[in-house]
């Protein structure tokens, strides 16, 4: 038993190491407060198709067709949002760094736009009638989307701990006559700072184009983010991520937290880029979205607790576990489960650990057969974590009733998982009252 | 008012705790304000009203943040802990408001 406490003891400081890094905490601030962008992008995406479009919005009937003349609304809100999401990315999670490291002024995110955009080409390249031609000034789509996050991140990182640095660096402030206003040498204070940081930045971009050809965004798209894309667009990669949040929630610590850092970046670009797809009409290519984790891998909260509750109703008779779950219900619903994790409990309990742990594993892996055999649609608008069982899976895939229809079987695998588990868990504590 | 401030992920299980403990504490007649935040306000919350905050608790699920926001409720010196996990599960007011008001008192 004392080997497993070390285990349980360790996990916990690592948690607490792993969410004290300045970068982690930064990266995870900016991506909730990003949260409500790509919401909007996913009404106008709804909008556009459900509204606006003739062939399968309201707009189809001839009474209703004078909606198809305002898609552009939808059209622009989309691009407003989804095609600028690592432009908000790189702001926010510069401000975020910079008030970690004492900066209370909102300069490092503009600061760090500033860099991001001095290391991307702005110009392109465009092949009319066979022949190559540049048009400048433009900056194509890929160097604000979630193609460019990556990149973002460690532009926006460097960016702000290089200033961060010479800031602290005494040499480097402008030094003004006692007769001048505070507030005007402090507007000084940062300029050596801010000029040298954002040299540093695009001299290093432009060094590195010259000597390898390649743009930075080329560099880090193929070498850091494609490849972990693939891995999370495959079934092991999403396995064990749910696996390691799992193992948190279990020791009582919340495990999506935990995995945050990442899955958030990969798994938000990956229905970013399915939205995008959809609102122009092209199949979408990601199986393994954010909304793909929250309706079948979450359904009731981490674990999918949803099953385990009716499970209770159904089979269990012991009245402190009928309690618990007619009191988690109503959270349960949206996917909120803190009563069952800890009044149950599913902390530290070893009976409940293993269906708890097991169930989201199995239930991802039905969704995941059933969506690339093409029975349930894949998901192409992000819906919040909060939204109930069946309407998820219905808004998320835009109507895709075989969705709905294999979360409902994913509820019904979770009662079955966790039904003989909650049956000794009952017998035990009657044996122990 | 005086504030007490309930922190997790999101602010939404703490919210579940808040309006059984608002009720809890309307029938012993305590007056203060209970308001259930995600983590990531907490810098805000301290900086724009620490003279109304008279304690600070992390649902259990949160303990990995107990010391990054003890850095920063100690520089206004206020009290911080986590809620109790048997008494968070099962949303028991009495028992948090209890550990609350102990809170304030030491």
């Amino acid at each position: 038993m004392s080997r497993v406490n070390e285990v349980i003891d360790k996990l916990g400081k690592f948690a607490n190491k792993f969410n004290s890094l300045r970068y982690i905490m930064a990266i995870k601030a900016a991506f909730i407060t990003l949260m409500p962008v790509i919401i909007v992008g996913a009404f106008a995406v709804l909008m556009s198709n459900i509204v606006f479009d003739r062939q399968n919005g309201l707009a189809y009937f001839d009474c209703l067709s004078f909606l198809a003349i305002l898609k552009p609304i939808a059209s622009n809100l989309n691009y407003a949002t989804l095609n600028f999401l690592t432009i908000g990315a790189v702001f926010l999670i510069a401000i975020e760094l910079g008030r970690i490291n004492g900066n209370k002024t909102l300069f490092p995110g503009l600061l760090a736009i500033i860099c991001f955009i001095s290391v991307q080409p702005t110009f392109t390249e465009v092949v009319v009638e066979g022949q190559k031609f540049q048009v400048t000034n433009v900056l194509a789509r890929q160097f604000t989307d979630t193609k460019s996050l990556f990149l973002g991140m460690f532009i926006a990182i460097i960016s702000v701990e290089i200033y961060s640095k010479l800031l602290k660096v005494d040499k480097l402030r402008v030094k003004m006559p006692d007769s001048v206003p505070s507030n005007v040498s402090a507007s000084f204070s940062a300029l050596i700072p801010a000029i040298l940081t954002t040299s540093l930045v695009a001299a290093f971009g432009f060094v590195f184009y010259k000597l390898t050809g390649m743009f930075l965004y080329d560099a880090i798209y193929k070498v850091v983010q494609q490849p972990l894309e693939s891995v999370m667009q495959s079934l092991p990669g999403l396995l064990l991520l749910m696996f390691v949040a799992q193992i948190f929630w279990v020791i009582g610590i919340h495990g999506n937290q935990m995995i945050k850092p990442i899955r958030e970046p990969l798994l938000l670009g990956a229905i970013m880029v399915n939205m995008s797809d959809f609102e122009q009409g092209i199949e979408p290519t990601n199986i393994i979205t954010m909304p793909f984790w929250d309706v079948y891998m979450s359904i009731g909260g981490s674990g999918c607790t949803f099953g385990l509750l009716i499970a209770i109703f159904i089979a269990i008779k012991r009245k402190e576990m009928r309690e618990i779950a007619k009191l988690s219900l109503g959270p349960g619903i949206f996917n909120i489960n803190e009563p069952v994790i800890f009044g149950l409990p599913i902390m530290l309990n070893p009976i409940l650990a293993i269906p708890f742990i097991i169930t989201p594993l199995v239930t991802g892996t039905i969704g995941y057969i059933a969506t690339s055999i093409g029975f349930a649609g894949k998901a192409v608008v992000m819906v919040p974590w909060t939204t109930p069982p069946i309407i998820s899976a219905y808004l998320s895939t835009a109507g895709s009733l075989g969705a709905v229809v294999t979360q409902l079987f994913c509820i019904l695998i979770a009662i079955l998982i966790y039904l003989p588990f909650l049956k000794i868990a009952a017998k035990r504590s009657k044996l122990q009252s | 008012m005086k504030q007490v401030i309930f922190a997790c992920a999101g602010g939404m299980s703490t919210s579940l705790l808040v309006n059984k403990i608002r009720k809890e504490a309307l029938e012993r007649s305590l007056d203060f304000d209970f308001i259930a935040i995600s983590e990531q306000l907490l810098y805000q919350h301290l900086n724009s009203d620490s003279d109304n905050i008279v304690a600070v608790l992390l649902g259990p699920q949160m303990r990995f943040a107990l010391d990054e926001s003890k850095k920063q409720t100690e520089k206004f010196g206020i009290p911080i802990d986590i809620i109790d996990p048997v008494a968070y599960g099962t949303m028991n007011a009495s028992k948090v408001l209890d550990q609350i008001l102990q809170m304030i008192k030491a």
